[in-house]
C-alpha cells in the first residue's frame, strides 16, 4: 500500500524548502534563519509571524520535527526550537515538483 | 507583552518567538542598541498583530457558523430560499426597498451634517478641560458681553500661574485669495495660543519675535500661520511655502506664511479663520479690550472654582480704580464672570437646530419602522397557510424566525445599500446650501461614521419591524387555518395594526407641520421686497487704500481712487448705470458712523448712507414721492437726502417730510453735519439681508459724508449682471494693490446668500415633510392593497347580494378612517410640542399658524386618502364570480 503525499501550499512549500537549504548551510533552522533565508532567497518581504504559524501548522502535520535546545541566557533564559525536514514532507515536496514540472511543460509550448 | 504573546500564539510558539526575537536583538545591539530595540518591538508588534489577526477572524468564523447552527440553518441554503421569496414578492420587495433607501438616504445624510455639530469631538487635546470666560457686570444695566485687554488678561495669569490662559481676537478679517473669499477669516492670536488649545501648527510656527516686532504699529511684514484647507488650496500642498511672502490685505501690509495648521483645525470660536497672526497694532494694546479668553484648567480644578477665584481677583484688581471711567459703565472693572465649556460655547448657537434636525431623523425612522412593520405583517398573513403546513410537519418556532430575519435582512441591506448610494447626491445638494458661517468640526462626507450610523440604523430598525410579523408568522396553525377557514376574519382591526397606520400618520404630521412652517417662513421671505431691483444688478465690495496706509486713521485719498474707478466702470458697453453707496449691503449687519435726526419733535433716529452720483439710477430705488437728488448735487455735496418711508412716517408722521430738514452728526457724534433738506422719499431699503428689517436710512451725498475705505459699487447692465463682471474685476486689477475687489456677484446671488441658513433648515425639513408623506403613502397603499388581496372572497360576496362600488369604496376607506383620524389628533398633540423649538427660526410666523396647520393636515389626510382609496377602488372592480371562486 503506498501513502498518498500530503498535497502542500506554495508558503508551506517555500518554509519547508527553507528549512532544508538552513540546515544544508550548517546552520540551525529556527524562527529567525528561517525567515531570513525566505527573504534572501524570495527578495520580497515575508511576514515572520507567517513564518511561525506555517512552522507550527507543519509540525502538527508531522512534516517537520522539532528539537528544543538548552536555555541561554542570550535567549533570555528560553530554549531554542529547531525543525527538521522529515521524511513525508520530502515526499510531499518531490509530489509537489513533479506536478509543477508537467505543468510547467506547458509554458514551454507556448 | 510575552504573557500577550503566548495568550495569542499558545504558551510553547510564544516562547520559542520571544526566545528568537530577544537573540536576533542581542545580535544586533553589537552594532547599535537603539536600533536594536526598535527592531525588536517593531518585530514583537507584527507578529502579535499577526496572531490577532488570526484569532479575530477564527473567531469571527466561529461566531457565524455558530449561530446559524443554532438556528438550524445553513448559510448558503438560507439566503438562497430568502432570494427566491423575495423575487416571488417583487411589489412588495420594492416597496420594503424604497422605503428603506429613502429614509437612509436622509438619515445619513443629516447625520453626515450634525456629526460636524453634535458627535464630533473637539479637535483639542483634552477639550474637556478647555473653558472659554466671558468677564461681566453685575449691574444688570450694562449690557454686552465685553472683550478683555491684554493687561487684565497678564493679570489673571500672574495670580492663577497653575491656569494657562489665552487670548485671540476674531474681530478682523484679511484679504488673500480673490474675491467672494467670505470664509477667509482672521484671528489675532497671543503668544502660548498653540500651548492652551493643545494643538501646534504641523510645519513651522510662529517664534517670539513675531509676537515682539507687534507689539507696536502693525509691521510692514506680516508673519501668519495659515489652515491645511488654505495651505492645499491656495498653495497646493507646497512644503516650501515657509517663509514665503505672498501679497494680501492691501490694509495690513504683506504677509510671511510662518506655518501650517494640521487637518481639521478650527479656531475655538464660533468664528472661523483660516489665517493666524500675532497681536498686532493698536488692538495690542495693553489697555483696549479685544481678546476673548480661553483657559485650559488643571485635572484638580472645576469650573466653579476657577470662576470664584477670578471673581475674586477681578475684586481685588477693582480696588483703587474708580468704577466708570469716562462715564461708560462698559469699560469699568469687571466683577462677575462666566465660565463656559468650550464644547457648549462652540455650539451653543447650532446645536438646538442640529438637535431638532437629528430628532426628525429618529421620527422619520420610526415612520419607515412602522411602515415596513405594517407592509410586513401583511405579507406575513398572505403567507400564513405557508408557515402553518411547515409548522405542522416540524419547523421550530426559531426556524421560522430566522427566515424572516433573514429576509428583512436582506430587504433593508438593499434598500441601504442603495440609501447610502442616493446620498452622495443629496449630501452634495445639501452642502451648497451650507451657510458659510456655520461651524463644522468636519467636513461633512459620507465617512465611516455615517456608514456606520446607516448600519446602526438599519440593523435596529430591521430588528424593530421584524418583531410583530414574527409573531403574527408563529400564531399561524393548521387548525387556526381551519376554523378561519377564509378571511372573513381579515376584518377585525387589531390594536396592532391600528397602531402601525396611526403612528405613521402622526411622525408625519409632526414633520409635515415642522416643515411646512420652515417653508412658510422661507416663502414669506422670498415675497419681501428688498427695496432696490435685482434684475440686471450687480454689487462688488472693494477695499480702498487711503493714503499713508494708517489702521483707523484718515481716509485721504479713497473718494479720489473710488471716483476713478467708477469712470473706468462707466465706460464698459452695456452698461446702464453705476454709483456707489457706504453701507454694509447683504451681509446681515449694519454700520452707523453718521446719524441722522429729524428736525422735528419726533425727533426720529436715521442712518446716513453715503451715496456718489449714479446710485439711484443703478440701485432703482422706489420713489414714493418727490425725487431723487441729482448726480451734480451729489457730487458736489449739496445738503440735499433722500429718506426711507420709515423715516418720513417716523419723523413727521401725518405729513409730508419733503422739504423738511434732518440735522446729523459723523464718527460717533464729534462732528456735526450741516442741516440737510429732504427732496425724496423712496421705499425701505433691506441692505442688510432679505430677511433683516430695513433701517432708517437717509441716502446722502457720499461727497459730503465719506468716512470708511470699504464702499460697495452698485452696476446696472441691460444684459447679464455677470458678463460685466469680469471686466469690473479686470479693472480692479489695473489699479493696483491700493484698490482690491472684496466681493464681486449679481445682486440676486448676494441677495439669496443672505437667507442660506433658512434654505438649509428648509430644505432640510421640507425634504423630511415630502417623503414622509411619500413613505406614508406608499405604506398605506401597500397595506390597504395587501388586506383587500385577502378580502377578495368577502368583497365577491357582498358584491352577489347587492352591494354597488361607491358603498363598498365608502365601507372600505371607512375602516382606515378611525387610525388616520386617530393619527393626525396624535400627530398634532405631538407637533403642537415639538414646534416650540422651532420658534426662534420662523419669520413673521408663529409656531401654531392657523394656515400652515390647517395646509399640514389637509395635505397628510390627503396623502393618507390617496393611499387607502387606489387599492379600494380596485377591489370593488373586482368581478363577483371570480372572487368567489378565490379560495
Amino acid at each position: 500500500m503506498t501513502i498518498e503525499p500530503v498535497a502542500l501550499g506554495e508558503f508551506e512549500q517555500m518554509v519547508l524548502l527553507a528549512v532544508l537549504c538552513v540546515a544544508q548551510a550548517g546552520d540551525e533552522p529556527y524562527g529567525v534563519t528561517v525567515h531570513t533565508e525566505l527573504e534572501r532567497r524570495t527578495k520580497r518581504r515575508v511576514a515572520r509571524g507567517a513564518v511561525y504559524m506555517t512552522l507550527d501548522r507543519l509540525e502538527k502535520k508531522a512534516l517537520l520535527v522539532s528539537r528544543l535546545t538548552d536555555p541561554t541566557p542570550e535567549r533570555g533564559g528560553r530554549a531554542k526550537r529547531c525543525y527538521a525536514v522529515t521524511p513525508p514532507a520530502l515526499a510531499a515536496l518531490r509530489a509537489s515538483r513533479r506536478a509543477l514540472m508537467r505543468l510547467w511543460e506547458g509554458l514551454e509550448r507556448a | 507583552m510575552v504573557k500577550l504573546l503566548a495568550w495569542l500564539t499558545g504558551a510553547a510558539l510564544g516562547d520559542t518567538i520571544a526566545g528568537d526575537l530577544e537573540e536576533e536583538r542581542r545580535r544586533r545591539a553589537v552594532r547599535s542598541d537603539h536600533a536594536a530595540r526598535l527592531w525588536f518591538w517593531r518585530a514583537m508588534l507584527a507578529v502579535m498583530a499577526f496572531f490577532a489577526l488570526r484569532l479575530a477572524m477564527t473567531f469571527a468564523s466561529r461566531v457565524v457558523q455558530n449561530v446559524f447552527r443554532l438556528f438550524g440553518g445553513s448559510p448558503g441554503r438560507d439566503v438562497r430560499q430568502t432570494l427566491r421569496a423575495v423575487r416571488r414578492t417583487p411589489w412588495y420587495s420594492m416597496t420594503v426597498v424604497g422605503v428603506v433607501a429613502i429614509t437612509m438616504a436622509l438619515a445619513s445624510t443629516v447625520f453626515a451634517v450634525v456629526d460636524g455639530v453634535l458627535f464630533k469631538p473637539l479637535p483639542y487635546k483634552d477639550a474637556d478641560r478647555l473653558f472659554v470666560v466671558q468677564p461681566g457686570f453685575q449691574d444688570p444695566s450694562v449690557r454686552g458681553t465685553p472683550s478683555v485687554s491684554a493687561r487684565e488678561l497678564a493679570a489673571w495669569q500672574a495670580a492663577m500661574p497653575e491656569v494657562q490662559f489665552t487670548g485671540f481676537d476674531t474681530s478682523a478679517s484679511a484679504l488673500i485669495e480673490g474675491p467672494n473669499e467670505a470664509g477667509l477669516g482672521l484671528a489675532m492670536v497671543q503668544p502660548g495660543f498653540f500651548e492652551v488649545v493643545g494643538v501646534h501648527p504641523f510645519m513651522g510656527g510662529f517664534s517670539q519675535t513675531d509676537f515682539v516686532e507687534t507689539s507696536g504699529p502693525p509691521p510692514i511684514v506680516l508673519s501668519i500661520v495659515i489652515s491645511f484647507e488654505l495651505w492645499q488650496r491656495r498653495f497646493g500642498s507646497d512644503r516650501s511655502v515657509i517663509g514665503r511672502e505672498i501679497d494680501a490685505d492691501p490694509r495690513l501690509g504683506r504677509f510671511r506664511v510662518a506655518g501650517v495648521m494640521p487637518a481639521g483645525f478650527v479656531l475655538p470660536s464660533r468664528a472661523k479663520a483660516h489665517v493666524l497672526v500675532p497681536v498686532f497694532g493698536p488692538l495690542n494694546s495693553p489697555t483696549q479690550r479685544s481678546l476673548s479668553v480661553l483657559v485650559r484648567l488643571p485635572k484638580d480644578v472645576g469650573a466653579d472654582a476657577f470662576r470664584d477665584r477670578l471673581e475674586g481677583l477681578m475684586g481685588q484688581l477693582a480696588e483703587g480704580q474708580p468704577l466708570a471711567p469716562e462715564g461708560n459703565r462698559f469699560r469699568g472693572p469687571f466683577d462677575q464672570a462666566t465660565v463656559l465649556p468650550l464644547a457648549e460655547r462652540m455650539t451653543e448657537r447650532t446645536a438646538p437646530l442640529f438637535r431638532a434636525l437629528f430628532a426628525a431623523i429618529a421620527a422619520f425612522v420610526l415612520i419607515a419602522c412602522l411602515n415596513v412593520t405594517g407592509l410586513a405583517v401583511a405579507r406575513t398573513l398572505d403567507r400564513r397557510r405557508d408557515f402553518a403546513l411547515r409548522r405542522a410537519i416540524g419547523a421550530r418556532s426559531i426556524d421560522i424566525a430566522r427566515d424572516l430575519i433573514l429576509e428583512h435582512a436582506v430587504l433593508f441591506g438593499a434598500g441601504t445599500a442603495l440609501g447610502v448610494a442616493l446620498a452622495f447626491p443629496v449630501l452634495s445638494i445639501t452642502l451648497s446650501l451650507l451657510p458659510a458661517e456655520l461651524h463644522l468640526l468636519k467636513t461633512p462626507d459620507v465617512d465611516g461614521r455615517v456608514l456606520g450610523f446607516a448600519v446602526l440604523a438599519m440593523g435596529t430598525s430591521m430588528l424593530l419591524s421584524s418583531l410583530w410579523p414574527i409573531r403574527r408568522a408563529l400564531d399561524a396553525s393548521v387548525w387556526s387555518l381551519g376554523l378561519a377557514g377564509n378571511a372573513a376574519t381579515e376584518r377585525k382591526r387589531t390594536v396592532g395594526r391600528f397602531a402601525v397606520v396611526c403612528g405613521q400618520i402622526a411622525g408625519a404630521m409632526v414633520l409635515v407641520v415642522a416643515g411646512g412652517l420652515l417653508v412658510g417662513s422661507l416663502m414669506r421671505v422670498w415675497s419681501n421686497d428688498p427695496g432696490f431691483e435685482i434684475d440686471g444688478l450687480s454689487i462688488v465690495e472693494l477695499a480702498v487704500v487711503p493714503e499713508g496706509r494708517i489702521v483707523g486713521g484718515p481716509q485721504r485719498g479713497v473718494a479720489q481712487r473710488l471716483n476713478r474707478f467708477l469712470d473706468g466702470i462707466r465706460e464698459m458697453p452695456g452698461l446702464v448705470s453705476a454709483g456707489a453707496v457706504e453701507a454694509n449691503v447683504l451681509e446681515r449687519s449694519s454700520i452707523e458712523a453718521i446719524g441722522f435726526w429729524s428736525n422735528s419733535p419726533a425727533r426720529a433716529h436715521a442712518v446716513g448712507v453715503p451715496v456718489t452720483p449714479g446710485f439711484f439710477r443703478a440701485a432703482n430705488l422706489r420713489l414714493l414721492e418727490g425725487r431723487f437728488p441729482t448726480d451734480q448735487e451729489l457730487a458736489s455735496g449739496a445738503p440735499v437726502v433722500a429718506i426711507s418711508r420709515q423715516l418720513a412716517a417716523a419723523g413727521w408722521p401725518g405729513t409730508s417730510a419733503i422739504g423738511h430738514e434732518l440735522v446729523g452728526s459723523t464718527n460717533l457724534g464729534k462732528s456735526q453735519l450741516p442741516p440737510h433738506v429732504v427732496v425724496g422719499v423712496v421705499e425701505n431699503v433691506r441692505f442688510g439681508g432679505w430677511d433683516l428689517t430695513s433701517d432708517t436710512d437717509v441716502f446722502a451725498p457720499y461727497a459730503a459724508l465719506t468716512f470708511s475705505a470699504a464702499p460697495v459699487v452698485f452696476i446696472r447692465t441691460a444684459g447679464r449682471p455677470d458678463r460685466v463682471l469680469g471686466e469690473v474685476l479686470r479693472l480692479a486689477d489695473h489699479e493696483g494693490p491700493t484698490l482690491r475687489v472684496v466681493r464681486a456677484a449679481p445682486a440676486a446671488d448676494m441677495l439669496a446668500d443672505t437667507i442660506r441658513p433658512r434654505r438649509l433648515q428648509s430644505w432640510l425639513f421640507g425634504s423630511f415633510a415630502a417623503m414622509s408623506l411619500v413613505v406614508v403613502g406608499i405604506g398605506l397603499l401597500g397595506l390597504v392593497a395587501m388586506t383587500m388581496a385577502r378580502r377578495t372572497h368577502e368583497v365577491g360576496i357582498r358584491m352577489a347580494l347587492g352591494a354597488t362600488r361607491l358603498r363598498l369604496v365608502r365601507q372600505l376607506l371607512g375602516e382606515q378612517l378611525l387610525p388616520v383620524v386617530a393619527g393626525l389628533a396624535v400627530g398634532g398633540l405631538l407637533a403642537a410640542w415639538a414646534v416650540r423649538f422651532l420658534g426662534s427660526y420662523l419669520y413673521e410666523l408663529t409656531v401654531y399658524d392657523v394656515r400652515v396647520w390647517t395646509a399640514a393636515t389637509l395635505v397628510v389626510a390627503a396623502a393618507a386618502l390617496a393611499g387607502t382609496l387606489l387599492p379600494s377602488l380596485r377591489a370593488s372592480r373586482v368581478d363577483p364570480v371570480q372572487a368567489l371562486r378565490v379560495d
